[in-house]
């Protein structure tokens, strides 16, 4: 075993570098993140005042605090953390469905929403969008979702999930229609607000979500893993429910411990340090969303002067997130000895990181975070990259 | 290590305990031996398989007459015995797990359950053109004979139900088997275990079920196959083809899609409101910020899979299809301009 390779890892990539990773802008670490980073570095750094055997309920570093506020900033009620947004949709579904049961989702949902339902035993049913371009979510399947899965299992489904911003196309779904659909039912209503809550307003209760998860490393600026699970006090009791189990012969028990977030979750040091010292600097960014968004419809517009190049999703764009249909790039990349890795290489050579190495027949990117000059210097080296490469690029 | 990598996809694909075995049959002196307590040779492959031992032996070193013959130590005084390696040329044997081996090895011995073996079988199989596996056994000679020394001079795949010393002082269970490789049919085997359909994807997941019968026909067309849907350049323009889905997730129809741009939103909803004066079904077309979105269905009247088989027939609809929307872009711009 060579162990040699595992001392003074790099990644290679200096602060000089402008970052479009579709999925890492949300989680850049403010400067405050980066002085905590060191201070909390180690495994259970945050527990060192730990009296109450729950890293939520800690008081200094103020973690319980901490809760109370995120849990406020999203006009929710109560609030945990979690090993990632994964961690927060297995750990609702495990306490709230029961295996057997239904759930129902957007057929653009993360992968972690489908595991997560395997994992607990639980089958989905997905609401389609309706195809190339916009690949829109019907919201109103929802409806007809429910019903149908009434009908075929004679209940209905034990939760409805929801993508606020998918993955793919970064397009923002009408939470608040699911919402009062859910409602009306009387089928709980999770949202995963992974590419939402931390970069742009989200209102819990305006929506009318029963249970929120956000993702700390993706968005809240925070090292990973780092996952917020927020709900109401209709479900305190039952998503956090304490464990009862007693050792058989020892007579031990853990009474104080949540038994979907094993007991405490499992984020003592750098991330909830990190997406602490953040905290400050997320609420008030949340507040610049629209000028992100007059940035991500500047970005689109100036690409998609190059020939070839169309954004794909809803438009205008109303996220930072976006995929580009880029054929002529690709027909260039075919031709180049680099193949898919032309595009990769091309940015790199101007400092931008970030796009998915072999993708060139289109590609997925995120302006979240970067200063206007940023924005347009990312857009004149894709159209620097066109044409040199001979492909047209309209002034 | 060289070999580690196969070692570790054969492994984990047929779910095998124990490591496969790498032998090396040495007919020089040029390196030393590593083992002075004398054993068995089936019983240093089982050891070396389960618990990761490493062996390189000569004759002194060998317990069994069988092996000694089977391996090509020594020469039969009577009549010939089959299988073995001949010209008895043997000096030393090396026995290791394949994982730890960095000299190329000549067999590859694995020892299994029926039903993990099964599984090979069924992979050696395809590798040979669907052909059964054909197997050599007699009880005797087994480890050795039938899963070295066949594998060693014949270049062919063998299974053994064992012998009775292997199975009596060798420590092999009533439920395991062992089966012999020459090396280049394991490489292909391990090599053969990797799914490439999932690892090529993006992220790992497969982002559709169109079958790959119906892709390589709409690539045939001139399209390339993206993340989302295919898309190919006819003349001047980009057509995408998307293959929508029913309620039920059934695919029978396609459509083609060409997006035209304008300088701004105003102008293209000027263009679409124009376009519904001459633009007629099946064609659709719709604002979407500064774009104009033409498109037209195409029903296949049946599965995209069973319409993707009728080869001449489905490539005329689609092209049909294409000529079509690059008439009505056409137009779109023309009236457009004027």
């Amino acid at each position: 075993m060579d162990t040699k390779k595992y001392k003074n890892v790099t990644r290679g990539v200096s602060d000089t570098y402008v970052n479009v990773h579709p999925i890492q802008r949300g989680g850049v670490l403010t400067a405050e993140a980066r002085k905590a980073l060191l201070e909390f570095g180690d495994g259970y750094s945050v527990c060192d005042y730990c009296f109450e055997s729950r890293v939520d309920l800690v008081e200094n570093p103020p973690v319980h605090d901490l809760t109370q506020d995120i849990a406020e900033f999203l006009n929710m009620d109560d609030v945990r953390f979690t090993a990632g947004c994964r961690h927060a949709k297995w750990a609702v579904m495990h306490m709230v469905c029961e295996p057997g049961d239904t759930v129902v989702l957007d057929s653009l949902a993360h992968y972690t929403s489908y595991l997560a339902a395997e994992a607990n035993r639980v089958n989905v049913v997905e609401v389609p969008h309706n195809g190339y371009p916009t690949f829109e979510i019907d919201i109103d399947g929802y409806a007809r979702k429910f019903e149908e899965v009434e009908r075929k299992t004679g209940k209905l489904p034990s939760m409805a999930v929801l993508t606020h911003v998918d993955y793919r196309y970064g397009n923002v779904a009408d939470a608040e229609k699911v919402g009062r659909i859910c409602k009306e039912y009387g089928v709980p209503f999770l949202l995963n607000t992974a590419y939402s809550s931390g970069i742009m307003p989200v209102d819990g209760k305006k929506l009318h979500v029963d249970f929120l998860c956000g993702s700390g490393h993706k968005s809240w600026a925070s090292s990973a893993p780092m996952g917020i699970l927020a709900t109401t006090f209709e479900w305190t009791n039952k998503v956090f429910n304490k464990s009862t189990v007693r050792g058989d012969w020892s007579g031990r028990g853990f009474t104080k411990k949540e038994v979907a977030l094993f007991g405490c979750s499992p984020v003592f040091g750098a991330p909830v340090a990190t997406l602490m010292a953040s905290f400050p600097a997320v609420v008030e960014r949340v507040k610049l969303w629209d000028e992100e968004v007059k940035k991500a419809q500047y970005f689109v517009g100036e690409l998609e002067k190059i020939e070839g190049f169309h954004q794909m999703g809803i438009k205008p764009k109303q996220h930072t997130l976006m995929n580009f249909e880029s054929l002529p790039l690709h027909e260039v990349a075919e031709k180049d000895k680099r193949r898919g890795y032309f595009l990769y290489h091309e940015l790199k050579k101007r400092k931008i990181i970030g796009l998915h190495p072999g993708m060139s027949k289109n590609f997925k990117i995120n302006t979240y975070g970067l200063k206007w000059e940023q924005v347009k210097y990312v857009a004149e080296a894709f159209k620097d990259i066109a044409r040199t490469n001979g492909i047209k690029v309209e002034d | 290590m060289k070999y580690s990598e196969n070692s570790s996809k054969f492994r984990k694909f047929f779910e095998l305990p124990s490591s496969p075995v790498a032998v090396r049959i040495i007919t020089d002196d040029s390196e030393q031996k590593t083992n002075k307590k004398p054993m068995r040779f089936c019983e240093m492959v089982r050891r070396s398989a389960m618990y990761g031992e490493s062996f390189v032996f000569g004759v002194e070193e060998l317990t069994c007459t069988s092996g000694e013959l089977a391996l090509g130590f020594t020469e039969p005084s009577y009549g010939d015995v089959y299988p073995r390696i001949k010209p008895a040329n043997t000096k030393l044997v090396s026995v290791s797990p394949l994982e730890k081996t960095e000299k190329k090895p000549d067999v590859v011995v694995i020892v299994g359950t029926p039903r993990k073996l099964m599984r090979v079988s069924t992979i050696l199989s395809q590798l040979h053109e669907k052909q059964p596996v054909e197997a050599r056994f007699k009880g005797e000679f087994a480890v050795c004979g039938e899963c070295t020394a066949i594998p060693y001079l014949e270049k062919k795949v063998n299974l053994s139900l064992l012998c009775n010393g292997a199975r009596m002082f060798s420590g092999y269970r009533d439920d395991e088997m062992v089966m012999g490789f020459p090396l280049d049919d394991f490489i292909r085997i391990s090599d053969s275990t990797e799914e490439k359909e999932i690892t090529n994807a993006l992220c790992g997941c497969i982002m559709d079920d169109i079958p790959a019968g119906a892709v390589a026909a709409i690539e045939k067309i001139g399209f390339g196959k993206g993340t989302d849907q295919f898309f190919g350049r006819f003349g001047e323009e980009i057509v995408r083809l998307y293959t929508p889905k029913s309620k039920d997730g059934k695919i029978t129809s396609l459509t083609l899609h060409v997006p035209v741009k304008f300088k701004d939103g105003e102008t293209s909803s000027k263009a679409n409101e124009k376009a519904r004066e001459y633009l007629q079904s099946p064609v659709l077309h719709r604002a979407r910020d500064n774009w104009v979105d033409i498109a037209i269905p195409i029903e296949l009247g049946e599965s995209l899979n069973r319409a993707c088989m009728r080869g001449e027939k489905f490539e005329a609809l689609v092209v049909e299809g294409i000529d079509t929307i690059l008439k009505e872009v056409e137009k779109v711009k023309r009236k457009a301009a004027g």
